[in-house]
């Protein structure tokens, strides 16, 4: 079509002006960008509040409702952990409700095969099972494995069920794989679990240091609040201290590089260089902090047997500084692949009295055979120059899952622990068994198995009946192939509760339909110990049952019903009013159910009426000694232990025949092992598989270009997949990466069982392999 | 200062351009039409009284030229397709590199800051609306396949089902309130003006930069505030 040559020119000119008008727009800030939040009234649309379903953030959302089913999310405007922003996961969360293949309906293996059958009469069969193997192997045949996707009242009903009326400390979770070295990391250091800070420490500070932390990928809502911040003050610096360029690299100002396991020694270099200089905060030192030793050489529970207890001793600042000397700058950057002129960076961060310290981490210290290690000489850091707990002030032990939190940490659905305190002391079980109405000695006051440990159990047949709750062990354990010959050798017996059909579904004998988030009522608990409500919101599908409800189920067939006496209509109410008796102190108090109801979470402790935002400071906590500035009241002795831990290597590192360090990790796109995110066309479509990250120079070695299938082999096992070169991240020269959410794409076959003596936490970042052409 | 700096030259030169544009702007007074009116009895409206109400809809509005020179235009199904349901963040629609520079999202904002015809997709660039965010891949993603893991039931609220009460303006010729939520979609201009917006969303009046000043969010539930209610 012509068009006439008067009215193109005007046109030309009018899109050149608006163009023009657009980009400049945006740059005004203030004008364009009030943050005006006001939803218009869609017909029938109703929006309602909820935790996000994915990770640790625990972005608030808003998921709009209309004639029964989720028909969009947008961020909630009121949430202050996200202030209306979410990520590509959460904004589609909801489509993780409707993928096709949803399970509805109960299934029980009959002759091999799994067929259907009403859910009652799978919950008979799942409490005749536990009744028989108790009765023929003991109680501590029967155990169960939950998650840090357990909601507050799963991880609780669980561990009443087990801990309280069965008597088994076969109580895990999950999140043993993901955070347990950050547990023993505060017990040790602080001896109370969960930051003394929170995520507004990020608009006070002024520089923070990533310890081998995605950020980008892995906690994209604060990574932003993060990136807003320093946009609006440029002297705002962000420092990534990596393995591996990421996408955090490519948004830091500066990115240092580490060889595997050489945090350990980088950290002890940085507290030299720091009392080197001058720059130890004397007098918060001398008020707050006691030092002191652990044990060495302390081994890495790749064997059935192992067995380890570390005993802290007293040492003082001297001996502390003495031992120091063998990290200084110089002796450190021979072996840790960082300059000497990186680590003085680092510790005049850290040590500048006028600069704000954040220290965000999260699985690159905690899934390391020295993880309650690296986590105490990270607070090592922070406590000698005394930037802790005051506004910009903060290291932060940020967490993966949505409740991990909430529900393992909190709750305590781990082998030692209960709601409150641990099974090895007396009180705290009198405590329990008090609030659960049990007669005196019901709880173990042993502890049994950790994660490792449980599965290693199953296999060698000491464990006979596992019940596993929103988690896919069958793609997440290291060493693999052992626990998944192990839960299919005869005369085990597994349970799976679940939203959809997984690699672990396939080895049960009952799988249980569950309901997923919004389709029950909960809770989570987030990274900054904020504790979220949601509501029942939709209906689950088919037969589908709350993770919760099933367990009171079981409960009821194996004769506790006296225990859980709650209608289904109250049940989540009544288990919060219970739950919070636990807590019942200034130091973990837990906000009102009606508080939670109406606020888009709440932080604790909850002390009358109001939130803590920061642990430990006097000024901002009602459990301090207020007459010190500060109070470290999870030791007696009230103060933050400076403990002094080596560098030691990795229980498996590079060599001649498997030449490759592999880091296993996330992506963006998915949550975990897919199950609910690769249902979700638009994720599932941008990252349909994985792949394994080869450092370019290494490809050019081994003739691999980008895409190429390529052969990773360890000493456990290998798989086939495809080379990615100069892709989304890079490994330093001589390491690999690869994402462990595709089922079809097993990595974990490869990956070994080592863990943390102390955290009990296996190490999914360092193992070595072979790479080959293919 | 740099910050403050470039908004001012920002400013500037938007005043400079609106000057150029309204010195050729008629104004011509449209008489409302007071039967259609369901007039409230507070209100008095004067039938006679000048109003700037009108004044752009004589404005000649050019459409998008239909052969090639311009480049493909956009209509309201591309961006329905591009999201799983109305309000949520769009998905890349074209090939991406996952070779990224610095600073992150520099890959992006080349093109989708300041707009521009871009050869390669023989389209223009639309404009972030929200260029201070910078991770710009933590909400859109592209597409690598066209598979599916698992057919998905899911259905979502879409630009066609959107009737929000309260769209048309109060006063007949009265300045529409804003029918979507904003949210992070503050720089309005980015989607309603300029060479990629779609064109029926299109405003005439790109000149007047302060959206807001005369377009306000609306909320049809809203009671009507009375002295002493909430
Ligand atoms: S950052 Fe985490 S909590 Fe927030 S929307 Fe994304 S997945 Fe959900």
């Amino acid at each position: 079509m012509q068009i006439a040559e008067k009215t193109r020119r005007e046109f030309i000119k009018e899109l050149a002006i608006s163009a023009a008008l657009v980009s400049a727009s945006s740059l005004i800030p203030g004008i364009l960008f009030a943050r005006d939040q006001a939803t218009p009234t869609l017909e029938n649309i109703d929006w309602k509040k909820t935790p996000c379903r994915f990770c640790g953030v625990g972005c608030g959302l808003l998921v709009g409702l209309q004639a029964g089913k989720a028909v969009a999310v947008k961020g909630d405007p009121n949430s202050s952990v996200n202030k209306g922003l979410c990520c590509v996961k959460g904004y589609h969360s909801i489509l993780a409700l409707y993928g096709e293949d949803r399970l509805t309906k109960a299934q029980i293996r009959k002759n091999g095969k799994m067929v259907e059958v009403p859910i009652s009469e799978a919950l008979d069969l799942v409490a005749l099972k536990i009744k028989e193997t108790i009765k023929e192997h003991g109680k501590n045949a029967v155990s169960i494995y939950g998650s840090g996707q357990w909601t507050i009242p799963d991880g609780y009903c669980a561990s009443k069920l087990f801990k309280g009326a069965i008597g088994t400390n076969n109580v895990e979770a999950n999140a043993r794989l993901c955070m347990a070295s950050a547990v023993t990391g505060f017990l040790t250091t602080f001896g109370i679990d969960e930051p003394m800070g929170c995520y507004e420490d990020i608009e006070h500070s002024d520089v923070f240091i990533l310890w081998g932390n995605n950020m980008a990928e892995m906690h994209p809502v604060l990574f932003s609040r993060m990136l807003d911040h320093r946009q609006k003050n440029p002297h705002v610096k962000i420092i990534d201290f990596a393995t591996r360029k990421t996408r955090t690299s490519y948004a830091s100002d500066h990115s240092i590089y580490f060889v595997p396991q050489t945090d350990l020694a980088v950290a002890n270099a940085i507290c030299h260089e720091i009392i080197a200089q001058n720059r130890v905060n004397q007098s918060f030192v001398d008020a707050n902090c006691a030092f002191k030793q652990g044990k060495t050489n302390i081994g890495y529970g790749l064997e059935d047997d192992f067995k380890f207890k570390d005993e802290l001793s007293d040492i003082d600042f001297k001996k502390y500084s003495e031992y120091l000397k063998d990290y200084s700058a110089q002796k450190v950057a021979a072996y840790s692949g960082v300059s000497i002129s990186d680590i003085k960076l680092l510790a005049n961060y850290y040590g500048d009295p006028s600069k704000k310290v954040t220290s965000f981490w999260c699985m690159g210290p905690n899934q390391h055979t020295r993880g309650t290690w690296i986590n105490n000489l990270i607070y090592n850091i922070h406590l000698l120059t005394g930037k802790i707990a005051t506004p910009g002030n903060n290291p932060f032990s940020l967490t993966g899952q949505p409740s991990a939190c909430g529900t393992v940490r909190e709750v305590g659905t781990l082998t030692h622990k209960l709601p409150h305190g641990v099974v090895t002391n007396q009180e705290d079980r009198e405590l329990a068994e008090k609030i659960w109405k049990l007669p005196p000695g019901s709880i173990d006051s042993k502890p049994t198995h950790h994660t490792v440990s449980m599965f290693r159990a199953l296999d060698r047949g000491e464990i006979k009946f596992m019940w596993i709750q929103v988690t896919n062990p069958m793609v997440t354990m290291p060493n693999l192939k052992r626990y998944r010959n192990g839960a299919l050798k005869d005369g085990r017996f597994i349970v799976v509760s679940d939203v959809y059909p997984t690699p672990t579904t396939e080895v049960a004998d009952v799988v249980l339909p569950s309901a997923m988030w919004i389709e029950r009522e909960g809770f989570y608990g987030n990274s900054e110990r904020r504790t979220q409500h949601f509501e029942k919101l939709l209906d689950p599908p088919g037969e589908a049952m709350s993770d919760t409800w099933q367990l009171i189920e079981i409960a009821k067939r194996l004769g506790y019903e006296h225990l859980f006496p709650w209608s289904e209509k109250e049940h989540i109410e009544k288990i919060w009013a219970e739950y919070r008796l636990f807590h019942d102190n200034p130091k973990h108090a837990m906000a009102p159910y009606d508080e939670l109801k109406k606020n888009p979470g709440l932080q604790w402790p909850f002390v009358n009426g109001k939130e803590t935002k920061r642990r430990f400071a006097s000024k901002s906590d009602p459990a301090c000694d207020q007459s010190r500035e500060f109070d470290f009241y999870g030791k007696p002795d009230h103060k933050a232990w400076v403990i002094f831990r080596p560098y030691e290597p990795p229980a498996e590192s590079p060599d001649k025949d498997f030449p490759f360090w592999l880091n296993t990790g996330r992506v963006i796109e998915h949550w975990h092992t897919g199950s609910m995110t690769r249902r979700i066309p638009i994720l599932h479509q941008a990252m349909p598989n994985s792949y394994a990250e080869i450092n370019p120079e290494d490809a050019l070695e081994l003739g691999v270009k980008n895409n190429d299938w390529i052969k990773l082999s360890s000493r456990r096992g290998e798989i086939r997949i495809r080379a990615s070169v100069n892709g989304r991240g890079i490994p330093s020269k001589g390491q690999v990466f690869v994402p462990f959410f595709d089922e079809s794409l097993l990595i974990n076959e490869l990956t070994l069982d080592a863990y943390c003596p102390i955290s009990n936490q296996p190490d999914y970042k360092k193992c070595a392999i072979k790479v080959e052409r293919v | 200062m740099m910050v403050i700096a470039n908004n001012l030259l920002s400013i500037l030169i938007l005043m400079m351009i609106n000057i150029i544009i309204t010195s050729g702007g008629n104004s011509q007074v449209n008489s409302t039409n007071s039967t259609k009116l369901k007039t409230h009895p507070a209100i008095n409206i004067r039938e006679s009284a000048p109003s700037e109400a009108n004044a752009y809809e004589n404005r000649k509005f050019v459409p998008f030229s239909p052969d090639g020179i311009i480049g493909k235009s956009r209509v309201l199904m591309d961006r329905q397709k591009r999201r799983a349901y109305d309000g949520a963040p769009p998905k890349i629609p074209h090939a991406t590199t996952e070779t990224y520079a610095k600073p992150l999202g520099s890959e992006c904002t080349t093109c989708h800051t300041n707009g521009g015809y871009v050869k390669d997709y023989q389209a223009f660039a639309p404009v972030t609306p929200h260029p201070n965010w910078s991770n710009c891949r933590q909400c859109h993603v592209p597409m690598q396949t066209s598979d599916l893991f698992h057919f998905n039931k899911f259905e979502g609220i879409s630009q066609n089902e959107l009737k929000p009460k309260g769209l048309t303006a109060f006063l007949p010729g009265g300045p529409p309130p804003i029918p979507h939520a904003v949210g992070f979609r503050g720089s309005c201009l980015s989607c309603h003006a300029g060479a990629a917006a779609i064109a029926r969303i299109r405003t005439t009046h790109p000149d007047r930069i302060n959206c807001r000043q005369c377009h306000v969010p609306s909320n049809a539930n809203a009671n009507v505030w009375q002295r002493g209610s909430k």
